[in-house]
């Protein structure tokens, strides 16, 4: 087990959002976590990212408990964040988006190299932009951005937030298909999504209602059931 | 005019050094540091004293830039992490209660008499023509201030640099991907440090400093920072260098009392006229 959550509380101030939400995710799987706005599928995340604190239940990460660490200890032990609204800084360019990555762990120089290449291997269109300013990409172009910077810091689980937030259908394709690619590679995936086409790609789902878990199923269970899908997420 | 001028450009890179520090610290750990002028001062007046126990020059020198970075970690890490999660408001405070307690304690250690730091160059000039001659103090301050400037830029190109950068333009995103913004906040502390040191040096080497050498520093070195809106180093370089310039112009044709009020006048210029700083929109690579 790589990640465990286990009947987890957290909210805003005094509002609670979540009410007690359990998830496994188990090394090399990816599972998506779905569920309409304001379901708490943020606030999810950021409990994961260590944003917000965990006001009662336990997470713990590859056997260890995650407790109070700060958001960059957490990115240092390989639980990194694919940030919701993509989370490019706009004033840095491209490349050097691409090593911030790098800032959660230590690299050397031929290491950090080679896990350049490997990362412009899987989005070559960013390999001839390294030097363009980061605010200069597509919304696509920039969610590659994201994902490559995120893969610089050589996750054991990527959580992303909204993969498809704000982009057009082809390119989510390409995406489900660069997260497949992922897996091939040993990282473990937890995404967070809106949409139902995050199905395809993954394992296992669960869907959150109200703060709460409402149904996990494996993923080709729901796509085969469309109106199983479509009643949880109206 | 041409020894206006460079008169000019020697105190025009003293505020532009100075706010440079200001720059860097505010990027990195997202405060107005009030104190920087006194910091620098503290660390000039430790190498004084270590100059007048007759210790070799050079090593002076890196005795006063040592205590400068040192003087920056620690306060860094001894009051402004503690307050900075109560926000802006009181670090800011901080920071000005912090310039008042260090120059009290640099008059009580070393008492309000102005004091230079010889180098060994000081009072060497030479002969341009024309009957003009230029100190050789007055070339040393030009020259590290533009060796400094470069040195400043070069380092936000670095790694550690666009981190800082990172954090400047959005803290939250930058922790969540792993930066460590502690470490980057004593790092640009250690640089402002740095830079207050050498400033405050440059200055003890041409003329005399003293405890109240800061109060117009600061005020001058804010005005570069906010001829570079706060975020261009070469806004706030060039800034500091202009300012300089008609400062040293004002005091020459007009009178010296009015220099202040020229200074205050150049920020509210600024302020009306570009209040992203003045080369904002001329496309230079902000950092």
């Amino acid at each position: 087990m790589l990640l465990e959550i286990e009947d987890a509380r957290t909210g805003y101030g005094g509002l609670e959002v979540l009410h007690g939400v359990s998830l496994t995710v188990d090394e090399g799987e990816i599972v998506t976590v779905l569920g309409p706005n304001g379901t708490g599928k943020t606030s999810l995340m950021r409990l994961l990212s260590g944003v917000l604190p965990l006001w009662s239940g336990r997470i713990t990460f590859d056997g260890k408990d995650l407790g109070k660490a700060p958001p960059n200890k957490r990115a240092g032990l390989g639980l990194c964040q694919l940030p919701e609204g993509r989370g490019i800084f706009q004033t840095l360019t491209v490349g050097e988006n691409l090593d911030l990555g790098l800032a959660a762990r230590r690299a050397s120089g031929s290491a950090a190299k080679a896990d350049r290449d490997r990362v412009l291997g899987l989005f070559p269109e960013l390999a001839g932009r390294l030097d363009q300013s980061a605010s200069s990409l597509s919304g696509g172009q920039q969610q590659m951005l994201a994902l490559g910077r995120a893969l610089m810091s050589q996750p054991r689980l990527l959580l992303i937030d909204e993969l498809s937030f704000g982009l057009a259908p082809r390119v989510v394709r390409d995406l489900f298909d660069v997260a497949r690619e992922l897996r091939e590679q040993g990282v473990t995936l937890l995404i967070v999504e809106q949409q139902a086409a995050a199905l395809r790609v993954s394992d296992r789902t669960y869907i959150l209602r109200g703060g709460r878990n409402e149904l996990t199923r494996n993923s080709d269970e729901l796509l085969a059931s469309d109106e199983l899908v479509s009643s949880y997420l109206r | 005019m041409l020894q206006t001028i460079v008169s000019g450009l020697e105190s025009g890179s003293w505020f532009a050094l100075l706010g440079l520090a200001i720059v860097v610290v505010m990027k990195a750990a997202d405060v107005p540091n009030f104190a920087m002028a006194e910091m620098g001062l503290v660390a000039t007046y430790v190498g004084i004293s270590l100059a007048a126990a007759g210790l070799p020059f050079w090593i002076t020198v890196l005795a006063t830039l040592v205590v400068g970075i040192a003087l920056g970690v620690l306060i860094d890490a001894a009051l402004m992490r503690r307050l900075s999660k109560y926000g802006h408001f009181p670090l800011l405070l901080m920071t000005i209660g912090l310039s008042l307690a260090l120059n009290a304690v640099v008059g009580l250690l070393w008492g309000h008499a102005p004091r230079s730091f010889p180098a060994p160059w000081s009072g060497v000039s030479v002969g341009v023509g024309g009957g003009v001659s230029i100190g050789v103090s007055q070339i040393v301050s030009i020259v590290v201030g533009l060796l400094g400037a470069v040195a400043i830029t070069m380092f936000f190109r670095s790694s550690t640099g666009s981190q800082m950068r990172a954090v400047a333009e959005n803290r939250a995103t930058a922790r969540l991907i792993g930066v460590n913004a502690g470490r980057l906040s004593a790092i640009a502390w250690g640089i402002g440090g740095l830079i207050a040191a050498v400033t405050v040096m440059l200055q003890a080497q041409s003329s005399l400093v003293s405890t109240i050498t800061p109060t117009s520093l600061i005020i001058y070195g804010f005005v570069a920072a906010t001829m570079g809106g706060f975020t261009s180093l070469i806004g706030t370089f060039v800034g500091g260098l202009i300012l300089g310039v008609i400062q040293q112009f004002v005091g020459t044709y007009m009178s010296t009392a009015a220099q202040f009020s020229v200074a205050l006048l150049v920020v509210f210029l600024v302020l009306i006229l570009r209040p992203d700083g003045f080369t904002k929109g001329v496309r230079l690579r902000d950092v």
